[in-house]
Parts: structure tokens; C-alpha cells; sequence
């Protein structure tokens, strides 16, 4: 492989992910990389046995190579090894003590896999150093950083599983302190917070001075894509909403709604939430896997075409004056291909059938449903709010989801939170236009509602980041 | 040739309408998402849209919806060149007394008058009246299409219409739609004014013919002055037209005795120019001004044309063809992988150790607490947390051998090597070795992997199953 060298020249910086077994290091690299398929991870010591390498782009600039490696587990014994090692040979820095060590491998079949978290340390430009903070202050944990501290390179303690582990977590601090290691880090792999991954990279600045630049430029490339990711996805829970919010289904029979049309109003709406869930989840890089979702509590509700809503008076109103014009203008298109020969008579007819026409065309199913003695069943208010605050709840959760979590996403019914303050009128102005179902229009206030769904689900992610 | 972005865009949104259903596989993928290539996202995407037409053959079926298209417009054009030759034959071949101004109003009338709805529509932004019947026909035609498609379709017809879909959608949605029917009904005015004015210049030569106006609700002198204000341009464009007593001489009644011999060719030079200048100049040169206005607006709105890379579509492909990151390569391999030997794991039980027995916890849960009640500070040797404490407890086993040694460990903690050598060090010198598992709680269960670790640990240091035994620390 060539090696790469991005624009700034320099070539990626080299992070070595270190620390005890089971800590969380091949954790801590898929929730950075954003896939759950890198690696092994298992509730056991040394599940990870061999040295890999992952690049981090900003671009097409590498800006990164983290390399997972196997954990520490016999720390105490190595740190022995090393100090009967110094007494036997004059080497001119712990570094060289390490080197040592590495170039006899086969006296220390024991430590095969420390030996390779020393060579990957030795080769890097910093060390991540992984801690559980569940796990009690002992020895060999003391042991691993004077190990690693010999190699000589910038040293950074990522703190992880700290949810409710706080006093842990002090004590933790307190520790890493004694080894002049006051710069660490609170990063949970689970519980997710991309706050938590840009002040990893900001940490990583003010380690490595000389590559800061090429390290901001990560950090405003992962930000863009992280909005990105919210856009999409706020965007994707406005689509199914107008799918629903636009659903109607023509039923006979003014007052029963019959079993079988209830059950495909509700099939529709839950089949438009799971492409949704897909849809979402490929966005953020899980799989189906992560997610149980409880069936969607959907009742329904009848559609009315509320003719006396100040929108159907637009419509009537406002888009009559509108029609009158374009059925002028299509009078004009028939003049012309009769050779202007029909003296407007055609112009004239023309604008008044084109009011009508367009009328007609827009109610022509309202109203043959009226005629026919026949209702339109959808998916009621509360259906579609609910629907509304599920996405939300899976929109939060996915974005404070690490791709190392192992548990599954509930998704329920029980979600509690006040809708937005004009929830209704954009809901209203959703059922009032039936077509926006089956393609996104490019119209105006299409667009304006897109916007306005978007924002409050944005502003709900920035509040909760924040 | 596909250059520009337009085109380019139009290309790959066609390719991500075909592969609603399912998408196309592309062999030379790693061509493009090679690294460091230079090249954003939409390079990218057109670099692979590029690569699935070559391998699936689509050209001809992208092109499909243009071709179409091409022969519709042409289809269109002929048939208004037909109307404007058929409107100027139609208008004065009757006789040979023209009336002008009626003349003018069928040539120019409705002319005038869809300028001003276009006008109107483009100012006042309202879909549907920028082209009158055109812009019916292309909103209605795909939806008509798209009904009678859904009955027979086979899923390759079916992709194949979406790629058409496509097409629609880009050059008839949104401003690019607005202006591009616009330009084309620019266009279509152009062709039949055009045409007009080729055959009435025709006729014209070959024919003569006289002209003459006439009113009735409207004064004679409004009739002057509105020929001579309309002049005005057409004399600076050199174009000779009637003088005052010129269209006094030609009112309908001054001529209704003898009109053939009262009508100079002076008169008929001056009208036909004034006609022919009336066309150019009120009908052709604004719609050419328009036209190209239109076309300005609408390379404006290609221009601007971009595709929405929130759609999930566009977001994987993202991934796929821009990704945040390489994922995993060996660089330094695991050479001996560890032979994990199958220890049968029975239930551990609680068990009373004999009472002599030395008690030693190794690396405990900070929740547990060590010594429990039950143990005797005699027999209890302490907790291993480190080298030092460790290095204690061996120097007192050393100096009393042959003792029975029960090492305590936290059960829901997983064992590793560096406690597997403290362990078979703490035991090397004992009697009878016990292994006890502590849990937090009474009915607390141990996880069986965990079980099983500890299980391979205890046959490791040497200690029977039957010495595995469970002790709960409240």
C-alpha cells in the first residue's frame, strides 16, 4: 500500500489504542469509525488478539490511523521482566528497554501479546489509554502506565463507562494525576455524545501541537457530517409524517368503518414507520438489529375535508383567481394552435373552465365521495403526534447510541414531551393536501414545512447535546 | 457528450430513480473510492452513475426520455410553423382589400396577449399559467402515463419509466421547469410569427393587395395618431411607413366609390411595410427578447440545480463512496491463537471449609468488602491488589507450608492472565486449594462465560472442581 500523505504533508498521525483487557478499546474505535461490525467485542479478557488498523478521513485527507490493540492482562509480571531486563543491560532510554524486549520475543512467549501493544506504542505519536472506570484501582493498572509511560509518547486516559460511575470516576482521576496525566478524557463508548469525540480530537490538539491544524480540519469535517446526519434523518421523520399525515383511504358506508380497511390503514402506517426505521438506522450506521420496535398504536380516524378552513377558502379563493389565468392561458395555447383564428372566444371560455377544471380536479375525489355516500378513513391526530414523538425518541437515541452498544433500542408507545407549538396547523396543512403522499412536491410550502419539521427536531438534538 | 453539471446530475438522479427498487452492482467501485483521489462526493457519484450505464447498457434508456422529448418538440414546432403559414394565407388571401388593423390584431392579438399572462404569471410566481397548455400537457402526461403503466409492467419497464420519471422531474419541477417552458413557448410564438410574417412577405411579392381601416365607435384622428405612434419605431428602423394624409386616404369610406383608382402604389409600399415593421417590431423582437431572456433564467436554474444529499439514498452511497473511515487491516497478526480447552463447568456449591483454612482475596469489586464476617482475622490473610501485597502474602505462605488456601475472587469479574499467575502462585505451596467465587448477593448468578473462564482458571491452577465453591459477601 502507498503510504498517504494528505495536503498539509504530513502523513496521518498515529494513535495507539492501549489499555487493560476488556477495557473497551475496539469499542472505543467503532463508536469513532461509526460501524458496529469492526472487531470482536466480547465480555471477556483478550478478545482482541491481533494489532489493526483503521484510517480516519477528513475527506480524502487520512487524517488518523488508529490501531486497536490486544489488552494488557499481565502487566505486573512484564513490568518484573523489565526492570530484571535493565540490570542486566545498559540502554540509554526506557524506550530502548522496550526495544529490547521487543527484539526478543521468544524469551517472553508469555507476554506475546504485550509485546505488540509495546511495538504499536513505540510506533505511534500518542496513546489512547483506555480505562473502565467500573473497574477498582489495583496495581497492574499502575503497572501498564509506567509500562507504557516508557515509550515516551504522549499518554491520553480516555475514561470510559462513565455513566453513573461518577465517584469511580473521581478516584480514577485522582490516580491517573499521580502519573502527571491530568489531560483525560470522559468518553463513554455506549452511551454516546459526539460533544465527548470532539474534545477526543481537541485533547489530541493540544498533544500534538504541530498536527493541530490538520486535526481541526477533522473536527469541522466530522461536524458537517454530523449535522448532515441529523438533516437527513430530520428529514427522512418529516417524510414519513407527511406519508401518514397525506394517507386516505376511501371506505363505503357513511357511519361503520369496516374491520378490513381499519387493518390496512393501520398496516400502512406501520409498513411507512419500519422504511422509515431502515432508512434511519442506515443513516447512522446500525443495523435492524439494534432496534425492537413495539407495534405502533395506530387508530383511526376519519379524514374530513374541512371545506371552511381558512386553507380550503385559500384554495377556493385565492387558487380560483390563480385558475382563472391559467385556464386564460390555456385558451390562448388552444387559439394558438387553431391560428388565432377563434377571435378569444377560447380565452374566455377557457379562464372560466379553467377555475372550474382546476377546482374540480383538486375536490373531484371529495366530492364523488360525497355523492357516492362514501368517507375517507386515516390516520388520526393522535396516531400521527405519536408517530411524531417516536421518531423523535429514536432520532435522540440513535445519536447518543456508540456503535459498541450491545443493548437493543426500545422503542415504545410511552413517549411524554409537549409537541411543538404549531404541531397542528402543519399537521392540518398536511392532510389538506392528499397528493404530497406519493411524490415530494417541489412547491413552496412543501418546502417551508420541511424546514420548520427539521428545525424542531434539530433544536430538540442541539438542547439535548447541550 | 454529458459536460455539464446539469447534465451530469440529471444523470445520477436518473440512475438513483432506477434503483428505487434495487441497486445496481458496479465492479470497478474501488476505482473511485480510492483515497486521496481528489475528487468530492459528486465526482464521485457521477464516476459511478458513469460506470453503471457502461456496465448495464443505459444510455439508450437515460436518453430515452430526451429523444422523446426531441421528437415531441419537433413535432410541435412544425405544427406551429404550419399555423403561422396557415394564419397569414387564411388572413389575406379572401380578397384583395386588407383591412390593417384587423389584420394586425390576428397576427399580433393573441400574441400580445399570452405575453401578458406569462408576464403576469412570471411576476406574480404562479405555477401553470407561464405556458398555458404546454406546461398542462407535461404535468399531466407522466401522471397519465404513470396510471396506465402501473397495470402491465414487468420490474424492467418499470425502472425503465422511473429513468424517464426522472427526466420529467428535473426539467419540468421548480424554477428549471418554469423557465424551460417558458424558453419553449418563446420558442413556439417565434416559429408561427415567424412563418407568419416568411408567407405574408410571400404574398405580398406576388400578389397586390390594398389596404385600408376602418371604425366605428372611434374617431378618425385616434386611429391617426395610433399609426403614428406605432411609426415611430418602425421609422427609426428604416422602415417607411404612411404619413398622415396616407392613412386619411385609405379610411374604408373615402374609398368605398372607386377604390382602385384612388390607391397609389405609394399607398400600398407605405401600408405593407408598416405591416410587415408592426410584426417585427411588436411581435418578433419582444418575444426574441424573452427567448433569450428565458434561456438566461433557465442555464440560471440548471446551474443551480442540486441534488438533495439528505435522501437516505444519497447519504449511504456517502458512506459507500466517501467513508468517514477505512475499517480494520491486520498489521501486526495474532501468530499462536490461544487453545481454549474445554473444562467441564459444573454448578459450584456452598460449601463450609475446613476451619484451618487460609483465606486470600484476589483483585476485588470495590463494592465487595473483604473480610466478610464469617471469616476468622486469624485465617485471613488479606487482599492482593498489587505487587507489594502480593510479594506479603507469598512471603507468608512461604514460611507456613502445607496449608489449605481458599483465594476469594470477585465473581462477575472476567480472570486474565496476570490474576491467573497470582492465583497459581498464591496456591503453589498449598495442601487443599479452594477457589470461592464471591457474589454481592445470595441469588445472585454467575453469567456461564464468566462460569467457564473461572472454571478454566481453577483447572489451570490445579484446583479439583469440587474446590470451586460460591460464597455470597453481603
Amino acid at each position: 500500500m502507498t503510504k498517504i500523505i494528505p495536503e498539509s504533508g504530513y502523513p496521518a498521525i498515529n494513535i495507539a489504542v492501549v489499555g487493560h483487557t476488556n477495557a473497551g478499546k475496539t469499542s472505543l474505535i467503532r463508536t469513532l469509525l461509526r460501524d458496529d461490525r469492526f472487531g470482536s467485542i466480547d465480555d471477556a479478557a483478550g478478545t482482541t488478539r491481533s494489532v489493526e488498523k483503521s484510517v480516519i478521513f477528513a475527506g480524502d485527507d487520512a487524517v488518523l490511523n488508529l490501531f486497536d490493540t490486544p489488552g494488557f492482562e499481565d502487566s505486573s509480571a512484564l513490568l518484573l521482566a523489565l526492570d530484571d531486563l535493565s540490570k542486566t543491560i545498559t540502554t540509554k532510554s526506557p524506550a530502548d528497554l522496550l526495544r529490547s524486549v521487543i527484539s526478543q520475543t521468544e524469551k517472553y512467549p508469555d507476554f506475546e501479546q504485550e509485546i505488540k501493544v509495546l511495538r504499536q506504542s513505540l510506533n505511534s505519536d500518542v496513546l489512547l489509554y483506555i480505562i473502565d472506570v467500573r473497574e477498582p484501582l489495583l496495581g497492574k493498572y499502575s503497572d501498564e502506565v509506567e509500562i507504557l509511560s516508557k515509550a515516551g509518547k504522549p499518554i491520553l486516559p480516555v475514561f470510559n463507562f462513565i455513566a453513573g460511575n461518577d465517584k469511580s470516576l473521581t478516584q480514577w482521576r485522582e490516580q491517573m494525576a499521580q502519573f502527571n496525566l491530568h489531560a483525560a478524557l470522559e468518553f463513554d463508548t455506549v452511551a454516546f455524545d459526539f460533544e465527548a469525540e470532539k474534545r477526543l480530537y481537541q485533547k489530541l490538539q493540544s498533544l500534538l501541537e504541530r498536527r493541530y491544524d490538520a486535526l481541526q480540519t477533522l473536527i469541522d469535517y466530522r461536524q458537517e457530517v454530523w449535522n448532515n446526519l441529523l438533516h437527513a434523518g430530520a428529514q427522512r421523520i418529516f417524510q414519513l409524517l407527511t406519508q401518514v399525515a397525506c394517507y386516505r383511504r376511501e371506505v363505503s358506508g357513511k357511519n361503520s368503518t369496516p374491520e378490513a380497511d381499519a387493518t390496512s390503514l393501520q398496516n400502512f402506517v406501520r409498513e411507512a414507520e419500519q422504511l422509515a426505521l431502515r432508512d434511519l438506522l442506515s443513516i447512522f450506521a446500525f443495523t435492524q438489529m439494534d432496534v425492537e420496535l413495539q407495534q405502533l398504536a395506530v387508530r383511526d380516524g376519519q379524514w374530513e375535508l374541512d371545506i371552511f378552513s381558512p386553507h380550503a377558502l385559500k384554495d377556493f379563493g385565492l387558487n380560483a383567481g390563480a385558475t382563472a389565468l391559467q385556464g386564460a392561458a390555456a385558451g390562448a395555447g388552444i387559439d394558438l394552435m387553431v391560428g388565432g383564428m377563434s377571435l378569444g372566444a377560447a380565452t374566455m371560455l377557457g379562464a372560466a373552465l379553467g377555475a372550474g377544471w382546476a377546482t374540480l380536479r383538486r375536490y373531484q375525489h371529495e366530492l364523488t365521495a360525497a355523492w357516492q355516500g362514501h368517507k375517507w378513513l386515516c390516520a388520526d391526530d393522535d396516531t400521527i403526534s405519536l408517530l411524531y414523538l417516536r421518531q423523535r425518541k429514536l432520532l435522540r437515541t440513535l445519536t447518543h447510541r456508540g456503535h459498541a452498544a450491545q443493548n437493543k433500542v426500545q422503542l415504545s408507545n410511552k413517549v411524554e414531551h409537549a409537541l411543538p407549538k404549531r404541531w397542528h396547523k402543519v399537521i392540518t396543512t398536511l392532510r389538506q393536501n392528499p397528493e404530497w403522499q406519493h411524490k415530494p412536491p417541489s412547491s413552496l410550502e412543501y418546502q417551508q414545512l420541511q424546514t420548520e419539521v427539521i428545525g424542531w427536531l434539530m433544536s430538540d438534538e442541539k438542547v439535548g447535546a447541550g | 457528450m454529458v459536460t455539464s453539471n446539469f447534465e451530469k446530475r440529471l444523470q445520477i438522479e436518473q440512475i438513483r430513480y432506477m434503483e428505487t427498487g434495487q441497486a445496481f452492482a458496479c465492479d470497478t467501485e474501488e476505482d473511485f473510492t480510492g483515497y486521496n483521489a481528489g475528487k468530492d462526493f459528486e465526482d464521485r457519484l457521477w464516476l459511478r452513475a458513469q460506470c453503471i450505464i457502461k456496465q448495464h447498457n443505459l444510455s439508450l434508456i437515460l436518453g430515452r426520455a430526451a429523444r422523446l422529448s426531441r421528437h415531441a418538440t419537433t413535432l410541435v414546432f412544425f405544427v406551429a410553423a404550419l399555423l403561422g403559414a396557415l394564419g397569414s394565407i387564411y388572413a389575406i388571401t379572401d380578397s384583395h382589400t386588407i383591412n390593417i388593423y384587423w389584420l394586425l390584431l390576428l397576427l399580433l392579438g393573441f400574441n400580445l396577449l399570452s405575453m401578458v399572462l406569462w408576464l403576469t404569471g412570471i411576476s406574480l410566481n404562479i405555477k401553470g399559467l407561464t405556458s398555458g397548455m404546454l406546461a398542462r400537457l407535461t404535468s399531466w402526461l407522466p401522471e397519465h402515463f404513470k396510471s396506465k403503466q402501473q397495470t402491465n409492467n414487468t420490474s424492467n419497464s418499470k425502472q425503465n419509466m422511473q429513468a424517464d420519471k426522472a427526466w420529467l422531474n428535473c426539467h419540468f419541477s421548480g424554477a428549471i421547469g418554469k423557465w424551460r417552458l417558458s424558453k419553449m413557448s418563446h420558442q413556439l410564438w417565434l416559429t408561427y410569427l415567424f412563418t407568419g410574417l416568411i408567407f405574408l412577405v410571400l404574398l405580398l411579392m406576388v400578389r397586390q393587395y390594398d389596404f385600408v381601416w376602418g371604425t366605428t365607435l372611434l374617431s378618425d384622428s385616434i386611429f391617426i395618431k395610433m399609426t403614428d405612434a406605432l411609426s415611430v419605431p418602425l421609422d427609426l428602423l428604416g422602415f417607411a411607413t404612411p404619413s398622415a394624409d396616407l392613412v386619411q386616404q385609405t379610411r374604408i369610406d373615402s374609398l368605398a366609390s372607386n377604390t382602385a383608382q384612388t390607391l397609389t402604389a405609394e399607398h400600398r409600399y407605405h401600408w405593407a411595410q408598416f405591416l410587415l415593421g408592426a410584426l417585427l417590431c411588436f411581435g418578433i423582437a419582444p418575444r426574441i427578447l424573452l427567448w433569450g431572456w428565458s434561456i438566461l433564467m433557465h442555464r440560471h436554474a440548471q446551474n443551480r440545480f442540486t441534488l438533495d444529499y439528505y435522501l437516505p439514498y444519497y447519504f449511504n452511497l456517502r458512506q459507500q463512496l466517501m467513508p468517514l473511515a477505512s475499517h480494520g487491516k491486520i498489521v501486526d497478526a495474532d501468530t499462536t491463537p490461544p487453545v481454549i480447552s474445554k473444562t467441564r463447568v459444573e454448578t459450584p456449591l456452598q460449601h463450609t471449609l475446613p476451619a484451618e483454612t487460609k483465606w486470600v482475596a484476589v483483585e476485588l469489586n470495590t463494592n465487595i468488602s473483604w473480610p466478610p464476617a464469617s471469616i476468622d482475622d486469624a485465617n485471613n490473610l488479606g487482599q492482593v491488589t498489587d505487587r507489594e501485597s502480593l510479594a506479603q502474602v507469598l512471603q507468608h505462605l512461604q514460611n507456613h507450608k502445607s496449608q489449605d488456601v481458599a483465594v476469594a475472587v470477585s465473581s462477575a469479574r472476567a480472570p486474565d492472565r496476570g490474576i491467573q499467575r497470582s492465583i497459581s502462585s498464591l496456591m503453589s505451596n498449598s495442601a487443599q486449594r479452594w477457589l470461592v467465587l464471591l457474589t454481592e448477593h445470595p441469588d445472585e448468578s454467575i453469567t456461564s462465560t464468566r462460569l467457564a473462564a473461572w472454571y478454566r482458571l481453577a483447572d489451570t491452577c490445579k484446583v479439583p472442581a469440587d474446590h470451586i465453591i460460591t460464597m455470597s459477601v453481603v
